[in-house]
This record gives structure tokens, sequence and C-alpha cells, in this order.
């Protein structure tokens, strides 16, 4: 059964001024009938009550932008591998950090976040980092012409790591080498936190030629990877801790860093508290 | 100008609209600031998720009630004061005129306070904002039954609290 409501019925309902039950009834007829839904809307049209409650709200529209709105905008979408040292005296100088501190690495407050994977893909980033950051798509872990297997998959949320890798953040130590089927021999270099305090590491994989560094974060069900980048392999058995990476992923753990890596003990403790 | 540039630039231009949507849902201009500050960090941090050629406006009133739900909505930390009031511009104005005028916005401001919340929101949305009751109930994911019946019992109740205090509609 369909009802018929004329625009009085319709401006009673618009005006609340129904009891409860035509109320609903309106209501549902509303939802069912998007011709007497657009009818509704055109009587509403020309209300004083609006303009009124614009007005009362007006003076807040034309106010001037608070700094703080503005800074808010001024974040990571563009941040590159160039512009983290600005973003690191900006934010330092204005009082968000300790600056420098023994061995390089320092504490900060700073909301600052290294982007998301797909955000990466816009502007300046992708020249810059062609050699090195992959943006979205497949990137293998050896030389071109080898058959390396992928190191990153693309996800809908951003690169994945392989189940192989994910095992080896979650139980290798720092400095133990790691054989990787298919991918080729691993090591973390170092653990640490991020301003969220989730734990983060950074590891490369080496397969014939090449080196693969990266850092991931890890999150409540996966690693996420938050940079990759690609060198030549180190010669012979000497690397600094994370010294030689690509230059990639040492911006990218300068940036997320908070405080300093951690200590074997706290690595340890970390790794068993999952 | 590079997307990114050109994106920053149309968030910008919509942070007043984002301060006084904010500020019918909590209630006085500072808690609005968070609310606005957190959804444009969050728009930042979140952006490969915007579809470009898609309505950014909606995208970002969107955020903002969301983050106003899932982080800011609470008692506020600073109660009381209509601080909209500082705002107006001195210079230039009648005098009677202005006084009469800014009580009569301060009271539906009131007004708009004390209804609840699931009612300013759509006031927010529809009448100051003036997205079409579609898109409200859209963005809100309600059926658009409930929008226009919240909605109207908003009004309503607007109308018999101005009345009382003698602000025509």
């Amino acid at each position: 059964m369909t009802a018929h409501f004329s625009d009085e019925d319709l401006r009673a309902f618009l005006g609340g001024q129904l009891d409860d039950a035509a109320m609903a009834r309106v209501e549902a007829a509303l939802d069912a009938d998007p011709e007497l839904a657009e009818r509704a809307e055109r009587l509403l049209a020309g209300e004083d009550l609006d303009g009124l409650l614009r007005n009362a709200y007006a003076p807040l529209l034309a106010a001037p932008v608070p700094e703080r709105l503005l800074a808010a905008l001024a974040g990571p979408a563009t941040a590159s591998v160039t512009d983290l040292a600005e973003a690191r005296r900006q934010r330092d100088g204005a009082g968000g950090g300790a600056g420098a501190g023994p061995a390089g690495v320092r504490n900060r407050a700073s909301a600052w976040r290294w982007p998301r994977f797909g955000a990466l893909q816009f502007g300046a980033m992708a020249a810059s980092l062609a050699a090195g950051l992959v943006l979205g798509g497949v990137f293998t872990a050896g030389d071109r012409t080898g058959a390396g297997d992928a190191l990153a998959l693309a996800g809908a949320a951003g690169p994945t790591l392989p189940a192989a890798v994910g095992q080896m953040l979650d139980t290798a130590a720092s400095g133990q080498r790691v054989r990787l089927a298919r991918l080729g021999e691993g090591e973390v270099i170092l653990s640490f936190r991020n301003v969220d305090q989730a734990l983060c590491r950074q590891f490369s994989i080496t397969s014939g030629a090449a080196t693969s560094d990266a850092v991931a974060c890890r999150s409540a069900e996966q690693w996420q990877l938050e940079a990759l980048g690609k060198r030549p392999a180190a010669a012979g058995e000497m690397r600094t801790a994370g010294g030689d990476a690509a230059p990639a992923v040492i911006a990218a753990v300068d940036g997320l860093i908070d405080g300093d890596p951690l200590e074997a003990e706290d690595e340890r403790a970390a790794l068993n508290a999952r | 100008m590079t997307a990114p540039d050109q994106l920053r630039r149309d968030l910008t231009d919509l942070i007043p609209r984002l301060r006084r949507f904010a500020r019918v849902l909590a209630g006085n201009v500072a808690d609005a600031d968070d609310v606005v500050q957190a959804s444009l960090e969050k728009a930042m941090r979140n952006l490969d998720q915007w579809q470009p050629g898609t309505r950014l406006d909606r995208w970002m009133f969107t955020i903002a009630r969301n983050v106003w739900i899932d982080e800011c909505r609470r008692v506020s930390s600073r109660p009381g004061h209509d601080d909209i009031s500082e705002l107006y511009d001195l210079a230039g104005d009648d005098g009677e005129d202005i006084v009469l005028r800014r009580s009569r916005d301060r009271a539906i401001r009131a007004a708009v306070e004390v209804l609840p919340e699931d009612q300013r929101v759509l006031v927010a949305l529809v009448v100051m904002e003036g997205y079409a009751y579609r898109e409200a109930a859209d963005m809100l994911d309600l059926p658009i039954g409930t929008v226009m019946s919240r909605l109207s019992r908003a009004k309503a109740a607007l109308a018999k609290h101005l009345q009382a205090e003698g602000v025509a509609p």
C-alpha cells in the first residue's frame, strides 16, 4: 500500500509537528520513495531558520586561519630524502626535540611521520627515489637479470613482505645472518621504536651482486614496509651498523626513530613479547 | 604545480568551513580547532585513499566527523564561554543594531549546542554546508529518511527554543 502525502503533510513532518507514529510513517515513505524525498527537500528551500543559523556562525567562517591548522598541512605528503634535513631543522628549531645526541641519534616528541607508501606516488618523490624506493608494483631481490623473487609485493594497503622475511624480522637478532630461500642472505641490522612505539627493524638481503636494504615496522598483523633501497653488495665481511645502507633507508630510519636503537637485551625482549 | 601542492591549496581553502563544522560539533572554537588539526593531519597521512576527481570536500568532512567521534568527543576541557563573540568585527557598525544581532546569534548558538549530537551533525552538514539530504545520508551512512526526520526534529527544537527567547524565525 502506498500512502500519498500532501505538501501540507510534508511541511508538518519537516517542521517536526507530527506525532511519533506519523513521523515514523513519513520517514519510512521517504526512505522508500526518492521522488517523495525530492519533494520534501524542495519544500525546505528558503527556510528562514537556515539563514539565521548560518549567520550565527559566520564570524568563524570569516576569521583568519590559525597558524597551527596551516602547519597541519605542511607535513609529509611530499617529504623526500632531500627534504628530510629541512624538515628536521624546522622541527628541531621549533623546540620539537633535543637535537642530535651521541652517535647522531636523537630524541624527539615530534608528530612527523614518514609517509605511507601510497603517498609516495606524488610529485618530486618519484624523481629523486627512482633508483631506490619502489612505488607500487614488484621489486625483486638480486640483480635485474637474475631470477630473484619478489622482495616486496604490491598489496592493497601498500607493499607487503614475503612470509620468510616476516619470519626473520620476528625472530632473528640483529647481526645474525639468515638464509632466505630464493631471496638470498638476510641480516637484520638494528631494531628501534618509532614515535608510536611500534617495533621497527632495518635489514638487508643480499643476493648475487646486489643488496636490498629496507626498514619495516610491525603493526598488529604484519610487518609494514617503510622504505626500500638497493646498492651493490658490500665487499667482504665488514659492514658497520646501518652505515652502508642505501641512503633512502638511512633517511627512513632517521625519520622514524624515537630515541636510540634497541640494545641487544631490549631487542630480545621485544622479539619475545609476541 | 605538483599534485600534492594543489591538494594542499584545496585543503587550505576548506579550513574555514571545517572550523565552522567542527565548532557546531564541539561547542567551542579551541576544541573545534583540535578536531580540524587532527583531521588535516589524518588527511595528509591518508592522501592515497582519496580518489582524484572525487569530491575532496566530502572526503574531508567525513574525516572530520570520524575524528570527532573517534578521538575528540568527550566532556570539553574548555567548557562554557561563547568564543565566537570574540570574532566579531567592531569597526563601523551601528551600535544598537549590532548588540541586538549579537545577542540573537548567541541565543542561536546556545540553542544548537543543546541539540543531541546526531542532530547537530546534520545541522552542520545540511544547513551550514549545504549538502543535500542524499549526500549527508551517504557521508554518514544513514538512510535518507533518518536524515530528514532528525533534521526536522532539530529545526523544530531550534524554532521552539528561539521563539521562547523572543528571537524570530
